[in-house]
C-alpha cells in the first residue's frame, strides 16, 4: 500500500508543479491545481512508462531515477517562480452560501463508498477483468513479451485498444514489486474523485466557490460515474482527460492570447485521451479541428496556428503511442475492419438502426445518473444564462466538440457489426459517462450565478 | 435590508433545491444498491476459483483449452489466472488442459483425466501417461 502511495504522489506533485508553472495565477485555487495535478501526472507516469517499456524494457530504477529527477527539476523550476505564484491574486471573499457545508461531508460519504466498495471488487468489474487490469498483469509478468497482451488469442479482450490504463498499474506494481491489487485500486480512486474535484476546483475558480461546490455536488450526485470508477474501467480515466483538456482550454483562453504552456497541458491530455481509449482518439481529432477553427474565427490565423501547434506538440507523445501500438499490433478493431466495410451501406441506409439509437440516447440520458441529468437542465433553466458568457468562444467550442463526439458515438452504432441491441446496451451508458464530467463543467460555466 | 431578504430566500432556493437534491440522490442510490453492505457471494467464488487456479497453474507448462459452449466467465477467469501464459486453443495434446464448458457440462475425456473442479465449468485436466 505504501508503494501504491508513492506511485500516486510522485506524479501528483509532478503534474501539479508542471501545472502551476503553465498557470501560476492559480496558486491560490485550491481546489484546483491539486485536481489538475493528479490526473495529468499520474497520466504523464503512465505515458512515460509506456516508453520505457517499448524503447528500454522493463521499467526499474533507471525509470523510476528519471520520473523523480524530472519531478525534481519541475519542483525546482516552480520554486525559482515563487515570486509569480506569491502574485497570484486572492479570491474574494464569498457570502456564506457556499454550499461548503454540503460538499465535503458528501465527499467524505462517497470517499468511504469507494474504499468499501473497492475492498469488496478488488480485481475491479467485469470489463477491469477482462480488458484493463488482464493487460497490466501481461505487461507486469512478462514485461520483456509485453506484445504478448496484444495476441490475437485475446480477441474478445480488445487488444486494439490503447495501453494507458495498464501502464499506469504496470508503474505502481514496479514500485511495490508485486501485483498488489491496491495499485489499480488507488488509480481508479484518483480518476473517479480527481474528475469530481476538477470540476469543482475549475468552477470554482471561473465562477466563485458557491458554484464550484454545486459543481461538486452535481457530480457526487451521479451514482453510476462513482460506480464505474470503483469498478476500474478505463471511461472514468479518459472522461478525466476530456475534462481536462476542455478545462484548460477554457482557462487557457486562446483567443485572448494567452501562453502557450496552457496549450501544451491541453495538448497533453489530448494525448493522454487517445491513449486511454479508441473513443479518446476521436476525441483528439475532433479537439485538434474544433479549436484552431474557433480560434481563426476569433482571432485571425495567427492564433489558429499557434493553438495547432501547442496542441499538437503537447499530444505528440500520446497520439505516437497510438501509432506505435497500431504499428506493434496485428489485430483489426472489432469495429472498424473489412467485415465493417461491407456492411457499411447496408447498415446506413436501414432507417430502423437510426430509430434503435437514437431511443437508446434519449432512454440513456434522460436515465442518467438515475437522472441527475434532469436536475441540472432543470436548474440551468431555473436560474438562466450568464449573458457575457454566450460570446465566449472557448465555452462554444467545447459544447460543439461534445456534441461531435456523441455524434461520433451514434455513427459507430450505427456501422457496428455486433447485435445492435446488445453493443447498446452494454456499452452506451458508458460512452455518456466519458462526457459527463466536461458537460457538467461547460453547463455550470455558461449558467448565471445567484447572488 | 428588506430587498435583501427576498433575493437572499430567491439565491437560497435556486443554490439549496438543486444542492439537496444532488445529496438525496446520492444517498437513494446507495441504499438502492445492496452490493456495497456486504461481500457479493458471486465475487468471492470468483476469487477463490482464481487463487486456485492460480496455485495449480505456477509452472511454464503449456495449458490449452477445451470447450464445448460458451462460458465467458469462466474462460476470462482461466486467462486473467494464466497470463502471461496465453490459453492455446490450438495446442496439439498440451500437458494440462482447462475445460471451459457449460457449469454441468462434459470434460474432454481420456487420455486426460481431471485434476481439480473449480465449479462454474471450468476444471483442470492433465494428459496421463501412457
Amino acid at each position: 500500500v505504501s508503494a501504491a502511495v508513492l506511485a500516486i504522489m510522485v506524479p501528483w506533485v509532478l503534474g501539479s508543479a508542471l501545472f502551476l508553472l503553465a498557470s501560476p495565477a492559480a496558486w491560490r485555487s485550491w481546489g484546483l491545481w491539486p485536481a489538475v495535478g493528479a490526473g495529468l501526472g499520474l497520466g504523464l507516469g503512465g505515458l512515460l512508462c509506456s516508453w520505457w517499456l517499448f524503447l528500454v524494457g522493463p521499467p526499474g530504477a533507471g525509470y523510476f531515477t528519471v520520473e523523480a529527477s524530472i519531478t525534481g527539476v519541475s519542483l525546482l523550476a516552480l520554486w525559482r517562480r515563487r515570486d509569480r505564484l506569491m502574485a497570484a491574486p486572492v479570491p474574494a471573499p464569498e457570502s456564506s452560501l457556499t454550499l461548503a457545508g454540503l460538499w465535503w461531508p458528501l465527499f467524505v460519504v462517497a470517499c468511504l463508498w469507494l474504499v468499501l466498495e473497492s475492498a469488496y471488487h478488488a480485481h475491479g468489474g467485469w470489463d477491469a477483468w477482462a480488458i484493463w487490469n488482464l493487460r497490466a498483469r501481461f505487461l507486469f509478468r512478462a514485461p520483456e513479451h509485453w506484445q504478448l497482451a496484444l495476441s490475437p488469442v485475446l480477441s474478445w479482450s480488445h487488444p486494439d485498444y490503447p495501453l494507458l490504463l495498464p501502464s499506469m498499474v504496470l508503474r505502481g506494481w514496479r514500485l511495490a514489486g508485486n501485483d498488489t491489487t491496491a495499485v489499480p485500486v488507488m488509480v481508479a480512486g484518483m480518476y473517479t474523485f480527481g474528475a469530481v474535484a476538477l470540476v469543482r476546483g475549475a468552477v470554482g475558480a471561473l465562477r466563485g466557490s458557491t458554484q464550484g461546490n454545486l459543481a461538486g455536488l452535481i457530480m457526487l450526485a451521479n451514482y453510476a460515474f462513482l460506480k464505474h470508477g470503483a469498478s476500474q474501467f478505463a471511461d472514468v480515466e479518459l472522461a478525466y482527460f476530456i475534462l481536462t483538456a476542455v478545462a484548460l482550454m477554457v482557462l487557457a483562453q486562446p483567443h485572448r492570447g494567452m501562453r502557450i504552456s496552457l496549450l501544451l497541458l491541453a495538448g497533453l491530455a489530448l494525448g493522454l485521451a487517445a491513449w486511454t481509449k479508441n473513443e479518446g482518439q476521436l476525441f483528439a481529432l475532433l479537439c485538434l479541428v474544433a479549436w484552431p477553427v474557433s480560434a481563426w474565427r476569433h482571432a485571425g490565423i495567427r492564433s489558429a496556428l499557434r493553438v495547432t501547434a501547442g496542441l499538437l506538440l503537447g499530444a505528440a507523445p500520446g497520439l505516437l503511442a497510438v501509432a506505435w501500438l497500431r504499428l506493434a499490433s496485428s489485430t483489426e478493431s472489432d469495429l472498424l475492419n473489412a467485415r465493417t466495410m461491407a456492411a457499411l451501406w447496408q447498415h446506413l441506409t436501414d432507417p430502423q438502426r437510426y430509430l434503435i439509437i437514437a431511443e437508446a440516447f434519449g432512454r440513456e440520458l434522460a436515465g442518467l445518473g438515475s437522472g441527475i441529468l434532469i436536475i441540472v437542465l432543470l436548474y440551468g433553466w431555473w436560474v438562466g444564462r450568464e449573458p457575457a458568457r454566450d460570446r465566449d468562444p472557448a465555452l462554444h467550442a467545447g459544447a460543439w466538440v461534445l456534441s461531435l463526439l456523441l455524434a461520433g458515438y451514434f455513427c459507430v452504432y450505427l456501422i457496428t457489426p455486433h447485435d445492435l441491441h446488445w453493443h447498446l446496451g452494454t456499452s452506451l451508458s458508458r460512452l455518456l459517462l466519458q462526457a459527463w464530467p466536461a458537460a457538467v463543467f461547460l453547463w455550470l460555466m455558461a449558467l448565471r450565478v445567484p447572488q | 435590508m428588506r430587498a435583501r431578504t427576498p433575493r437572499l430566500v430567491l439565491a437560497t432556493l435556486w443554490l439549496g433545491v438543486p444542492a439537496l437534491l444532488c445529496v438525496l440522490a446520492l444517498f437513494i442510490n446507495l441504499g438502492r444498491d445492496s452490493g456495497w453492505l456486504r461481500r457479493p457471494e458471486r465475487v468471492v467464488t470468483l476469487e477463490r476459483r482464481l487463487a486456485a487456479l492460480e496455485a495449480d497453474l505456477d509452472s511454464d507448462v503449456p495449458v490449452g483449452v477445451w470447450s464445448d459452449g460458451p462460458n465467458m466467465e469462466a474462460h476470462f477467469l482461466a486467462q486473467y489466472a494464466l497470463a502471461p501464459r496465453l490459453l492455446d486453443t490450438a495446442a496439439q495434446a498440451p500437458a494440462l488442459l482447462l475445460a471451459v464448458t457449460a457449469p454441468d457440462g462434459h470434460g474432454p475425456g481420456a487420455p486426460y483425466r481431471l485434476r481439480r473442479d473449480y465449479g462454474g465449468g471450468l476444471r483442470l485436466y492433465v494428459r496421463a501417461p501412457r
